[in-house]
Order: C-alpha cells, then sequence, then structure tokens
C-alpha cells in the first residue's frame, strides 16, 4: 500500500483547531428558526471549540509540541484562536438579544444583567473575565509576572463559559467533552508542567562566570539523559543545594553546549529575581528539566547562513557551533551593549580563525541602537543565505526592516525570542 | 490580534451602550412579575390549537406561546403538534428523552395565563 505523505507539521496546530471546531459546529448546529438564536447558538458553540483549542495549545509536553510543529507555531495559534473565540463570543450575547427583532427594549431586557439569572450572570461574569484576561494579554509593557497573573483571568473566564453554557443549554455530550478537554488541558499544563511531575533531575556540576551579569552551568543528568540538539531550548527549575536555595520556578533557557556524555550548559543572563538569584548557583544543586523544546537551528542546514545574535540570544548558536561543523560559508553578527557584555568572546574568534568559511563581525553598540545598515553592507549573497535571528524584539523589528530594504526574502528569515509573549 | 481584540471590543459595548440608551425606562411587559391566574379548563385550552392561536398545559399551568412560537429553537412543526393540549411529558423529554434546559424553565413564566383546572 502507498503510504500517505506526513502532514506538514506546520499546518497541525490549525488543523487541531479545525477538528474541534468542526465537531462543535456539526453537533450542535442550530434547527432554530429564528435567525438571530441560530446565529447566537452557532457562535457560542465556534468560540467554545475554539476556546478548548487555545487551551490545548498552551500544553507544554515535548513530544505534543514536536508533533504540532513547536511551542512557536503552538504560541501563535493559541494567541489566534483565543482571539477568534472572543469576537465570536462577543457576538453571542448580542445576536442572541435580536432574536426577536430589532427592538432595543427587549434586546436589553435579554443583556440586562440587572434583571438576569444565574446562567445569564454566568455569562456575563466569563465575558468580562476574558475581555480583562484579552485586555491584559496584549499589554506588552505590563511587568512579566503581572501580566502571567491577569492571563490566568482568561482560564477562569473559560471555567466561567463552561458553568453558563451548563446552566443555560444543560449538559449535552459535545458540552461535556468540552469540559473535559479544557480540565485535561489545564492539568497538563499547571499541574504536570508546573510541578514537573514529568521533569528529568540533573545535578549541577560546574558554575563558571561568563560575563559580568552571566553564569555558564554545566549540569550532569542523575538519570537518562534528555535527547537535546545544538539550538532547542529547556525548561530548567534549579532546586535547593548545599550552598543554594533555587526559586523552584521552569523557566526557559537555550543549552549553550550539548555534551558526548549527556551533560548539557546552560548559560544564565541576571534579567529578573529569579536569574539574579541564580547568579549564586553553587555545584551539586538539584536541577530538574523539561524538554527538548525547539527546532532553531535544525540539523542539516546546506545553504550559506547568516546568523544575527543580540546578547544573551548568543546561546542557541555557541552550541551550533561547538556541536557540528558549520554550513560553507556562515556569517555570524554578534551585537552586544559593552565590551565586558559579551559572551564567549575569545571562544568564538578562536573558532573564526580555525575554521574557514566562518566569518564573524562583532559590535558593541554602547546605548545606542546597532547600525544594522552598516553591518549587512558587510555580508555579501544576502538573498540566497538563511538568516537566523536571535535577540531582543525591537532588535529583531528594526532588522526585519533593515533585510526587506536589502532585499533578503521574507521565507528565509527565521528567528527566536527570548520572550514567548 | 490585537486590533481586532480592540475593535470588537468597541463594537460590543457601542451596541450594549446603544441598547441601554436606546431601552425603554419601563421593564418589558414579557418580565412581568405578577401572574394573571386565571382558571382554564382543559376544553378550552383545546380550542387553541393553531399556529395563530397556541396554549398549552404545562405542570398544572396554562401558557399561551403564540408570540413564542416562530422563535423556539427546533423546528416549529414540533412544537405545532402540542398546541392545544396538556404537553407536560412532551416539555419535560422534548420528546426525544432530554429534559429542558433551566434556561427554558426561566422563558415559561414569560407566557403564563393561568392554571389549569381538572
Ligand atoms: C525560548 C527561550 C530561550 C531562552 N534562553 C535563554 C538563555 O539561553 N539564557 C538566558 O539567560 N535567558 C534565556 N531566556 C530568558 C529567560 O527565560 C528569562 O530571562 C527568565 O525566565 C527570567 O526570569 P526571572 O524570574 O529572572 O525574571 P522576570 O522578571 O520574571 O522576567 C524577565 C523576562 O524574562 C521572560 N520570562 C520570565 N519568566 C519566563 C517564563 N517562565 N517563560 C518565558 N519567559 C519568561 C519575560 O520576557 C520577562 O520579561 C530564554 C527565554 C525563552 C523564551
Ligand atoms: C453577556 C454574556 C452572555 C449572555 C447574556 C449569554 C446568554 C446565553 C443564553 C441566554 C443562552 C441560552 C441560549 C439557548 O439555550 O438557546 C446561552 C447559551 C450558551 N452560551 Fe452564552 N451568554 C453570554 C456569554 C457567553 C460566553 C462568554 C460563552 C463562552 C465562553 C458562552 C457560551 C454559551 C454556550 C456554549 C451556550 C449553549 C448554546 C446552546 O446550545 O443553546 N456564553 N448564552
Amino acid at each position: 500500500m502507498k503510504r500517505l505523505p506526513p502532514f506538514p507539521a506546520h499546518l497541525r496546530a490549525p488543523a487541531l483547531g479545525v477538528v474541534c471546531v468542526g465537531t462543535c459546529a456539526l453537533v450542535t448546529w442550530p434547527e432554530t428558526v429564528a435567525i438571530g438564536r441560530r446565529l447566537s447558538v452557532a457562535c457560542a458553540w465556534v468560540g467554545m471549540g475554539l476556546l478548548a483549542t487555545s487551551l490545548l495549545l498552551m500544553v507544554r509536553e515535548p513530544r505534543i509540541t514536536g508533533w504540532l510543529g513547536g511551542i512557536e507555531a503552538m504560541y501563535r495559534w493559541h494567541h489566534r484562536s483565543g482571539t477568534l473565540a472572543y469576537v465570536l463570543v462577543l457576538v453571542h450575547p448580542l445576536a442572541l438579544a435580536f432574536e426577536s427583532g430589532l427592538d432595543p427594549g427587549s434586546a436589553w431586557a435579554a443583556l440586562s444583567p440587572g434583571r438576569a439569572d444565574g446562567a445569564t450572570r454566568l455569562g456575563w461574569a466569563s465575558l468580562l473575565l476574558l475581555m480583562l484576561g484579552l485586555a491584559s494579554t496584549f499589554a506588552l509593557r505590563l511587568r512579566y509576572r503581572v501580566w502571567r497573573g491577569l492571563h490566568a483571568l482568561l482560564a477562569i473566564g473559560i471555567a466561567a463559559g463552561i458553568a453558563h453554557a451548563h446552566a443555560a443549554a444543560g449538559t449535552t455530550v459535545v458540552l461535556a467533552v468540552l469540559t473535559l478537554l479544557c480540565i485535561t488541558a489545564l492539568v497538563a499544563r499547571f499541574v504536570v508542567g508546573e510541578l514537573g511531575l514529568d521533569a528529568h533531575p540533573y545535578v549541577v556540576a560546574a558554575v563558571e562566570p561568563a560575563s559580568i551579569d552571566t553564569v555558564e552551568a554545566t549540569m550532569r543528568p542523575a538519570s537518562t539523559p534528555l535527547a537535546v540538539e545544538a539550538g532547542q531550548f529547556v525548561l530548567a527549575a534549579f532546586g535547593e543545594g548545599p550552598r543554594y536555595r533555587g526559586c523552584g520556578e521552569f523557566h526557559p533557557f537555550t543549552v549553550s553546549r550539548v555534551g558526548a556524555d549527556g551533560t548539557l550548559e546552560l548559560a544564565i543572563k541576571a534579567l529578573g529575581p529569579c536569574t539574579s538569584r541564580l547568579q549564586h548557583l553553587a555545584p551539586g544543586t538539584p536541577v530538574r528539566l523539561q524538554g527538548p523544546f525547539g527546532n532553531f537551528l535544525p540539523e542539516g542546514m546546506t545553504r550559506p547562513q547568516l546568523w544575527v545574535a543580540g546578547g544573551i540570544g548568543i546561546t542557541p548558536f555557541m552550541a551550533a557551533i561547538r556541536a557540528r561543523p558549520l554550513p560553507e560559508d556562515s556569517v555570524l553578527v554578534y551585537v552586544y551593549r559593552r565590551q565586558r557584555d559579551a559572551l564567549f568572546r575569545d571562544e568564538l574568534h578562536a573558532h573564526a580563525d580555525a575554521a574557514a568559511g566562518f566569518r564573524l563581525i562583532t559590535l558593541a553598540t554602547g546605548e545606542s541602537n546597532p547600525d544594522f545598515a552598516a553591518l549587512l553592507s558587510q555580508v555579501d549573497r544576502l538573498a540566497e543565505r538563511e538568516i537566523r535571528i536571535c535577540g531582543p524584539r525591537p532588535m529583531l523589528d528594526t532588522l526585519l526592516l533593515e533585510l526587506e530594504c536589502h532585499g533578503a526574502p521574507r521565507d528565509s528569515i527565521h528567528f527566536e525570542l527570548f520572550d514567548f509573549r | 490580534m490585537r486590533n481586532l481584540f480592540l475593535i470588537s471590543t468597541l463594537a460590543f459595548w457601542l451596541a450594549v451602550g446603544g441598547l441601554w440608551v436606546a431601552a425603554p425606562d419601563r421593564p418589558p411587559p414579557v418580565a412581568d412579575p405578577s401572574p394573571r391566574d386565571e382558571t382554564y379548563g382543559l376544553a378550552e385550552v383545546a380550542r387553541h390549537a393553531t399556529q395563530e392561536d397556541c396554549w398549552m398545559a404545562i405542570g398544572g399551568i396554562v401558557y399561551d406561546f403564540t408570540t413564542y412560537l416562530p422563535v423556539h429553537p427546533a423546528s416549529p412543526a414540533l412544537m405545532l403538534a402540542w398546541c392545544g393540549k396538556e404537553a407536560s411529558e412532551a416539555y419535560r423529554t422534548k420528546t426525544r428523552g432530554r429534559p429542558h434546559s433551566p434556561y427554558a424553565d426561566t422563558l415559561l413564566p414569560r407566557y403564563r395565563i393561568g392554571v389549569l383546572v381538572p
């Protein structure tokens, strides 16, 4: 029998959404004659299907994320399905209000929370929670921890929406399945994930300062090692050692070296409370790792490469340089603020001297923004290169504009941001 | 995505705000909480068995569903069959063994016109 070609990984997350939504829509398609009610009920169920999809796309389990095309793709569709669900859920009460014609009196009577029954109040609660949760989601200026707390409102909003649907329409098979899917996703993410029930134990074997605000930690597996490749990242929770108390939460870090003996190295920059504490990490500290995730620097790259690293964004490239020979004709542009911030400088220069076909361009920018126009003019064959960028968001934004001006095709540009928002 | 959120939220509140302003202050007649407890026999109920005039008796209460028929979620024929009849069992099982939702229960009082006497 002829085997079917594999379903493309980048389409699997949206396909999951289509399956969820399609099932909801088909099974619950309203038979009602009133057009307003038909629209309302359809929006409600399609919205619920999308909300369930959005929750499922938040689960961070290495096999699932790998199958769904990586965490970035999942998060992209997590955002999209969540926002689309919200729009439909807004239409739902409005359409219902107009089911008996365009009379504002009866429409307001159907909507008004003041005169409402319990089910409608739950609906309003859900709607307002979703609204607040999404408003904060789009407020990127919030501090990460505040942002994350407010983002959790969305999970409560979905729970209220499910309760509302049970109260308003009664418990049906579809609703029971949707409820179960949502609970499974929440448990997988917040119980299994955050408590690290599926994490692999490692022990910190060595800690070296790598720059003024960065340490590099070597970790030895305490049982079966993770199969990590250069360019991938892990979620790490550092525990309590003889001379160190970790913050116990899982944070994402890109491995900076994959050792042949199963050891992994992480370069950790002090960017907030947890990573600042990690600057005092001591050998012997137990650490739990989840992963690996990501596919930023896949094996088997053959086209000439242009890599651009900003600050701590050097880690995936460092791991690749340490792990395997690079494609012929690779250029690494490494920008950082001050000389003393630069990581792995000696090692990178030694590599550039030794490896023919690898060129290193470094630039200390100080407080000003890097002049990417000047930097890119030093790189030939820009249109032929695969371009991989890892650095802070403002850097990425300016660089993308500049690359467009220099005629680099958009589909040969890949990037990784050290921020999931 | 951010713009979609902003625009839809704005449109939603404009619509809700518009309704609030446009709605008359008096509570709409359907929400009238004082039931008129007229009494009717099944024979009287049976005289209202058409699409233009549809009464039903459910759980000892008599309802006039004439205005509700066109907005009922399921096809109107299903409901029409019970006009003029004692429909408690049909309401409880939706003729398919599934009960109505609590939401539907909250709709009933709006259509109440009296109580059933044997
Ligand atoms: C894919 C990826 C790879 C990364 N690789 C490295 C690396 O190799 N070296 C390194 O030093 N840092 C890396 N980071 C950044 C690192 O995860 C954060 O600096 C760290 O989580 C900060 O936590 P904090 O408590 O010290 O600071 P906070 O004040 O809590 O956060 C500071 C910033 O870190 C980010 N952040 C915090 N917690 C999380 C979290 N749980 N998940 C995602 N982002 C978070 C947010 O952008 C936030 O603005 C990476 C991040 C991502 C997403
Ligand atoms: C202002 C807010 C809301 C109001 C006034 C409202 C009102 C209602 C009403 C009256 C019904 C019953 C419709 C029927 O039985 O035919 C209903 C059903 C439903 N609602 Fe809402 N709702 C609101 C918000 C929400 C939200 C936020 C969600 C999802 C998160 C949601 C999901 C549902 C679902 C799935 C149903 C079942 C539809 C059906 O099969 O009948 N609603 N809603």
